[in-house]
């Protein structure tokens, strides 16, 4: 009997429903494996729900094995379809095969792959969430707030408040969510473009191009007894205990700021408490009396460990509230995007081939990245230009592309250009997607490209439009021909 | 014309009934459901006596009783077509060419050995069985996947006067070909015909009769939800021939198809070849290879005979051997060779090889081959098997052996 968790009976019914009225569409079996997709994801993410996390495991380096794990999964998933369904589909036969079906199994074949991408990123995601509502936004900018009153006490501060992802600018303007701080301290703050409007310093900040201004609640704050300072040390230490401190863990490396931070003494509230009581300054009128300053200096040794650490932990949570996931940010999803239609539409290349020329082909693909290397080395040796090096590796490939299509067409006796043609336009298109993916990453180190997403947007839905719109039904036709054809 | 074709079929129906065994009677029935415009009611009701049949034969205990319901009930059906159906008015002629060659040829060359299929000219009709005999290695494999469009030809060329062009495309949506080593499939056995029916047009409703049907009519019932693995060698033949077959092929062609089935389920392969390849409504050209000689022979319409890639004969079966100058027959027993010349001596113009355990003995055509058995027994010797060869390609093969 069927296990009803891998055949439910509605996924049972759709399948009959689809193999007797859309069968080219059924023989993808995205159905099935977009489900199984679902379930594995629902099962990791599930897992990633129940695993306990603490505040010393927010950082998502600790992904990678996660990643790595499900990725496993995913490839054994993605191997399994392959097998069964595109390559190796022996049921395949010369039947009616109406264009509409013949996209829609495309993108079924996309969606898909895209389904089983996702399965890699499930647990690690899920965690990311998990992570990124370790203490809810509210709390947060609490925190954030106190943890500002309390660089009072901080010299050296750099910027002077928490650089946060809150300060990073990637919020619309909400008072309630900047922070405060000293009046004086705003005075100094090196802001890039400022302006005093209605008692508040709003701050330009330009995050790719995009102007995001932030709203600084400016306010003077002076600290008018030693009771006060008392209950500033005391909430500093308080947000230590909270944001686990004492236990800093991070991986970060042996020349980072932190690590120098990490291995000194962190203060306990008592421990801040005898420091500060056993020194004869007055905290009246801080921080902009002068004797302030000398105190401060006492502190910065031991107190400020709190204040980097404590960034550095805002910083993190932060930065996943953000969307800051390392491996779910907006390129890199769109990157994979482009990745998995390459490798759906070489997919469609080869669902049409036998177990031998599978093998030549598979063969071929490994190979063809060291051939790129060969060539792209020998051609752009000297130029210095990595674009041109790039379009090298592609321009060569295309003709070995086009070499080994040439011999598969020879396979089956036909020698017409029309077919040999179309096909090699076909795998230059196919190359040009990591030429485009390659300028993609090179724009962030180039500024001069003003309108650069906008044109390669442009050519990635020209590129996708025209595969879709001429070549599938031309390489279909083409494909069906020279299959069909007896071999020599 | 059509009532004299309707009442053909239902005396031969009738007839049928009458055995014990309604096996080949409830499938002649199915057969003609598909050869009638019937109503899908009736169609279905057919199908359902099949299906009660395939059900009843499944099980190892005696329904006598139910066999007799299940004849009332055919009985009934009959009577129910006799004046429901409606026969097609113009049925798809038989003996229609679905396939000629001219001088198609095939050279083999590599590592100092060159094989040649020499140039044949051959024509297929619908309706009709074609034979390819010959020894093994000699061009049997080669001229089917010619003609299957697997394997390019080094000359001549392959026609479809049915077809527009002669694009083998096409012509494969209407050509049915089985391998002698059949690929392997995934899934159930009723995915895959589901699959290959609607892939060929057959959707919704009517792929449900249609995989219901063939499953019936080829007795798979039981095997329906099984997969590869699963299921022997025969049954394996069995289902390609329904995948090849649900999808009304044109042409059908079968590479040693009895290679893996026993000698019941050989002549049941036969006979449902020989009844399905000539349908009113889809009649189809069979073009198929075997050693199993006497059968292919006893269901081909024509013959060609193949040796180190010549074509020795290539016609009508019925004309094999018409023109001969000699008889020939092959037999064995319990006696000598010598025995067997000393027997035959007194007859002139007799001759007899040995091959393996089998005598082959030519003699002149005015010589009966009952005569000379007769003969045989009468000089005591005790024969245990004999068969007269003289319009059998098997005299071809016997010299080389």
């Amino acid at each position: 009997m069927k296990n009803a968790l891998l055949y439910p009976r509605f996924l049972q019914k759709f399948d009959l429903y689809l193999v007797k009225k859309y069968p080219l569409i059924w023989s993808i079996r995205a159905h099935y494996f977009l489900y199984y997709s679902l379930l594995s994801c629902l099962v990791l993410g599930g897992l990633a729900m129940i695993t306990p996390i603490g505040m010393t495991d927010l950082d998502h380096h600790s992904n990678e094995i996660a990643i790595s794990i499900s990725s496993i999964l995913a490839v054994t998933v993605a191997c399994f379809w392959v097998y069964k369904t595109v390559i190796f589909d022996k049921q395949r036969q010369f039947g009616q095969r109406k264009i509409t079906d013949e996209y829609v199994s495309f993108f079924l074949s996309y969606a898909t792959l895209v389904g089983m991408w996702f399965i890699i990123f499930s647990y690690a995601g899920a965690l990311e969430f998990k992570r990124a509502n370790i203490v809810s936004d509210k709390e947060l900018i609490e925190d954030v707030n106190t943890a500002n009153l309390a660089q009072l006490f901080m010299i050296h501060s750099n910027n002077g408040a928490y650089k946060t992802g809150l300060l990073n600018g990637t919020l619309p303007p909400m008072k309630d969510l900047t922070l405060n701080s000293d009046y004086q301290f705003f005075i100094n703050y090196n802001l890039c473009e400022r302006e005093y409007k209605n008692g508040e310093y709003i701050s330009h900040n330009y995050i790719d191009g995009i102007d995001s201004p932030m709203i600084i609640q400016a306010k003077a704050y002076k600290i008018k007894s030693k009771t006060e300072v008392y209950k500033l040390l005391r909430s500093i230490s308080d947000l230590a205990r909270k944001y686990d401190i004492y236990n800093y863990d991070n991986n970060y490396n042996d020349y980072s700021v932190w690590d120098k931070y990490r291995n000194s003494d962190v203060l306990t509230f008592d421990e801040m408490k005898e420091q500060y009581d056993s020194s004869t300054l007055s905290m009246i009128n801080m921080p902009i009396d002068e004797k302030a300053e000398i105190d401060l200096e006492f502190r910065d040794d031991k107190v400020t460990n709190f204040k980097h650490l404590l960034a550095n932990r805002f910083n993190e949570i932060t930065s996943l509230k953000f969307g800051h996931h390392g491996f779910f940010g907006f390129e890199s999803l769109l990157i994979s995007s482009y990745f998995l239609l390459g490798i759906c539409i070489l997919l469609h290349i080869f669902k049409n081939v036998r177990w031998r020329q599978f093998i030549i082909l598979f063969v071929v693909a490994c190979l063809l990245p060291i051939i790129y290397a060969i060539f792209g080395f020998i051609f752009a040796s000297g130029s210095g230009n990595s674009a041109e090096y790039y379009a090298k590796f592609c321009y060569y490939g295309t003709f070995f592309y086009g070499v080994v299509h040439i011999v598969l067409a020879y396979d089956r006796k036909d020698y017409s250009l029309w077919n040999i043609v179309g096909i090699m336009l076909f795998n230059v298109m196919i190359l040009t997607v990591p030429l485009f993916t390659f300028l993609f990453m090179e724009k962030d180190y180039r500024n001069d490209y003003d309108n650069f997403n906008e044109i390669m947007y442009t050519i990635q839905v020209i590129e996708v439009g025209f595969y879709v719109i001429f070549m599938l039904p031309m390489l279909k036709r083409i494909y069906e021909r020279i299959y069909a054809l007896p071999r020599n | 014309m059509e009532e004299q074709f309707l009442n053909k079929r239902l005396d031969e129906l009738w007839q049928l009934t009458q055995d014990p065994d309604l096996a080949r009677a409830t499938r002649r029935m199915l057969d003609l459901g598909t050869d009638l415009f019937l109503s899908r009611k009736l169609e279905l009701k057919i199908l359902d006596i099949r299906k009660k049949y395939n059900s009843l034969s499944e099980e190892s205990v005696d329904h006598k009783e139910q066999m007799s319901n299940l004849r009332a009930e055919m009985e009934l059906v009959c009577k129910e077509v006799k004046e429901k159906s409606k026969v097609p008015t113009h049925p798809i002629a038989i003996n229609k060419v679905m396939l000629t060659t001219q001088g198609l040829g095939k050279v083999y060359e590599g590592r100092g050995r060159t094989f040649r299929f020499e140039p044949l000219t051959l024509e297929l009709n619908t309706g009709e069985i074609t034979g390819v005999v010959g020894e093994n290695g000699n061009g049997k494999t080669t001229l089917l996947r010619m003609l299957a469009g697997d394997l390019a030809s080094t000359s001549g060329s392959i026609h479809f006067p049915q077809y527009k062009s002669n694009d083998w495309y096409e012509a494969k949506q209407k050509i049915g070909y089985i391998p002698q080593r059949i690929d392997t499939w995934f899934g159930t056995l009723l995915d895959n015909l589901r699959f290959t029916a609607s892939i060929h047009g057959i959707k919704n409703d009517e792929n449900d009769y249609a995989v219901d049907y063939i499953i019936e009519r080829l007795g798979l019932n039981k095997f329906r939800h099984l997969t590869w693995k699963q299921i022997s060698g025969g049954y394996r033949l069995r289902f390609e021939l329904a995948k090849v077959l649900i999808r009304k092929p044109q042409l059908l062609i079968l590479d040693e198809p009895l290679a893996n089935l026993d000698i019941n389920a050989q002549q049941l392969f036969l006979q449902d070849l020989k009844y399905l390849s000539q349908s009113i409504r889809h009649p189809f050209a069979v073009i198929l290879s075997s050693q199993q000689l006497h059968e292919v022979e006893n269901i081909s319409d024509n013959l060609i005979f193949i040796k180190n890639g010549n074509t020795l004969y290539s016609g009508a079966r019925r004309d094999f051997g018409k023109d001969r100058s000699t008889n020939c027959i092959e037999l064995n027993g319990r006696f000598e060779k010598q025995e067997l010349i000393d027997a035959i001596s007194n007859f002139e113009g007799t001759s007899v090889e040995e091959t393996g355990t089998i005598y082959i003995i030519n003699f002149p055509v005015e010589l009966s081959p009952i005569e000379l058995l007769k003969s045989l027994l009468s000089k005591g010797l005790q024969v245990g098997y004999y068969r007269d060869i003289s319009d059998s390609t098997r005299k071809l093969f016997k010299k080389d052996m």
